[in-house]
């Protein structure tokens, strides 16, 4: 079987490829503010310079929510996906789980992010992350 | 800052022209922007144009077809508010004194490019997620519903008003009346946004000539001022707490305003950006024109509709006229200074002496929007 070789769908965002990896985030040493994706140079609340690499819980709840019925550039319909308030206090947009997708999805639902393949091209898995009920 | 006047206004017909370049749809807004006052194109001292797909020296290439050479011209590109920005530009170059004559232009080509309707932002990691416009108006939609009391018919009920404004327009992509049942039953894109609830793809340009008060006086005695304008951009989306916000379109507004030195209730007619029927509801809260949540009451009321107390889009919208992206903020000014002038015909607003043109554009990972754009015009 040919070996399927795996990229992160952006570098430093992801903490490990694997089902145990986390998003990684970036958290401001001095007003606590959390940036996801975390590609800041200092925090854009206090200008403070130091930033923490933190890795999110996957642990939130759904802020909204959509079911496409037409194909997004990389993601085949119909998907849903879904706009996330991390417990950290940041939002991040992922789509859910196609294994998921028959369940019913709701505002304020508890759900967790996980890490996994978002999509296959020319022999390359892409690994981003999606949304899976809590 | 003096007071700059709405001297000439010109656009296409919107639409799907595939055969038609960006730069010959300008060329035909100008002329008849040129046409409408009748002055000199050689007299135009800066232009701005805007135009959002495959950009190319496109003020150079539009108004060297007019004898208009060797002056200051720039090109703006600002998502949907492009449009805006070139009128913004105009303006601040007539208001500050700078020069006495300008022309904004808004031109877009877009059926014709090869992967139509692909507008999503290139490198844009939630777009590569699956974060589509629809998906990013049908997230909006599903909040509105549960938080606000909104449902489906209502954002039905926006499209129909809409279109069948857009019945007297003959600039108008869509002049066919839809029923509230025909919308929600035509094909669903992304629950609840069915496809007549999105704007179409469009090509079209549109133009606008802005002046001094003096420049205007030699050529016009029904003076349309714009009494406010501003431009903002967005703001980090880590600052907001819900998805229908949009601070900055509300930062916009009340810049506008107090420039203009209107209040709400003064308004007689609105054009804004309505990609999604379900936001027209949104830009009521922003525009102060209810109270925030209360979106869909007014709609309810009757007060948006041709003959109520502050008609929205009597053009049509961006949901009926159409969206030729860049030409949408420019064309909204032409609609507005010909509603005051009182030359809206079958769309016109009874006796309307103050109107707000609004745009607003950009999807940026990171920010609440791109940016938006108000024009107060007042006669
Ligand atoms: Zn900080």
């Amino acid at each position: 079987m040919l070996m399927m070789n795996s990229r992160p769908i952006r570098d430093n965002l992801l903490s490990d490829l694997g089902a145990e990896g986390h998003l990684l985030a970036a958290k401001c040493e001095k007003c606590g503010q959390v940036y996801y994706p975390p590609t800041v140079e200092f925090c854009m609340q206090c200008l403070h310079e130091e930033l923490a690499e933190i890795q999110l819980s996957g642990e939130g709840s759904i802020h909204s929510y959509a079911r496409s019925e037409v194909d997004a550039e990389f993601i085949k319909a119909p998907y849903v996906c879904g706009v996330i308030d991390m417990v950290e206090g940041v939002k991040v947009f992922a789509p859910m789980h196609p294994e998921h997708m028959g369940h019913p999805v709701s505002i304020n639902m508890p759900v967790k992010v996980i890490v996994g393949e978002v999509w296959r091209s020319d022999n390359e898995s892409v690994v981003g992350y999606h949304f899976i009920p809590a | 800052m003096r007071d700059v006047v709405v001297l000439g206004i010109g656009q296409t017909v919107f639409g799907k022209m595939p055969e038609r370049s960006a730069t010959d749809l300008g060329q035909e807004a100008v002329r008849e922007a040129i046409r409408d006052c009748g002055i000199d194109p050689r007299e135009i001292q800066v232009a701005y144009t805007a135009r959002r797909f495959d950009a190319q020296d496109d003020s150079q290439r539009i108004l060297m077809a007019h004898g208009i050479t060797q002056i200051e011209m720039f090109n703006v590109e600002n998502a949907c508010a492009g449009g805006s920005t070139a009128v913004r530009g105009v303006w601040k170059d007539v208001a500050s004194g700078l020069y006495d004559v300008g022309i904004a232009i808004g031109t877009e080509a877009v059926t014709g490019m090869p992967r139509t309707g692909a507008l999503a932002s290139k490198n844009d990691l939630d777009a590569e997620l699956g974060r589509t416009m629809p998906v990013a108006f049908s997230t909006v939609a599903r909040r509105q519903m549960e938080l606000q009391g909104a449902t489906v018919h209502d954002f039905a009920r926006v499209s129909a008003k809409n279109h069948r404004h857009a019945m007297h327009n003959p600039f108008a992509q869509y002049r066919k009346e839809l029923s509230e049942e025909e919308i929600l039953n035509s094909r669903t894109i992304c629950d609840p946004v069915t496809l007549l609830q999105c704007c179409p793809n469009s090509d079209g340009a549109a133009a606008v000539i802005l002046c001094s008060e003096a420049y205007a006086r030699r050529h016009t005695t029904k003076m349309v001022k714009i009494s406010g304008s501003s431009l903002t951009s967005g703001d980090y989306a880590f600052r907001r707490s819900d998805i229908t916000e949009s601070p900055f379109s509300i930062v916009a507004i009340e810049s506008a305003y107090q420039m203009a030195g209107i209040s709400p209730e003064d308004i007689d007619v609105v054009e804004i950006h309505d990609a999604f029927a379900n936001e027209e509801l949104l830009r009521y809260e922003d525009l102060k024109l209810c109270e925030r949540g209360d979106g869909a009451n007014l709609l309810r009321s009757g007060a948006t509709e041709l003959g109520g107390r502050v008609p929205v889009n009597p053009s049509g919208g961006l949901l009926s006229l159409g969206h030729p992206l860049s030409a949408s903020g420019v064309r909204v000014v032409g609609d507005i200074a010909r509603q005051l002038r009182g030359q809206a015909q079958g769309m016109q607003v009874e006796s309307a002496k103050v109107g707000v043109a609004h745009m607003l554009g950009g999807s940026v990972t990171g920010l609440d929007g791109g940016a938006c754009g108000i024009n107060v015009l007042v006669c």
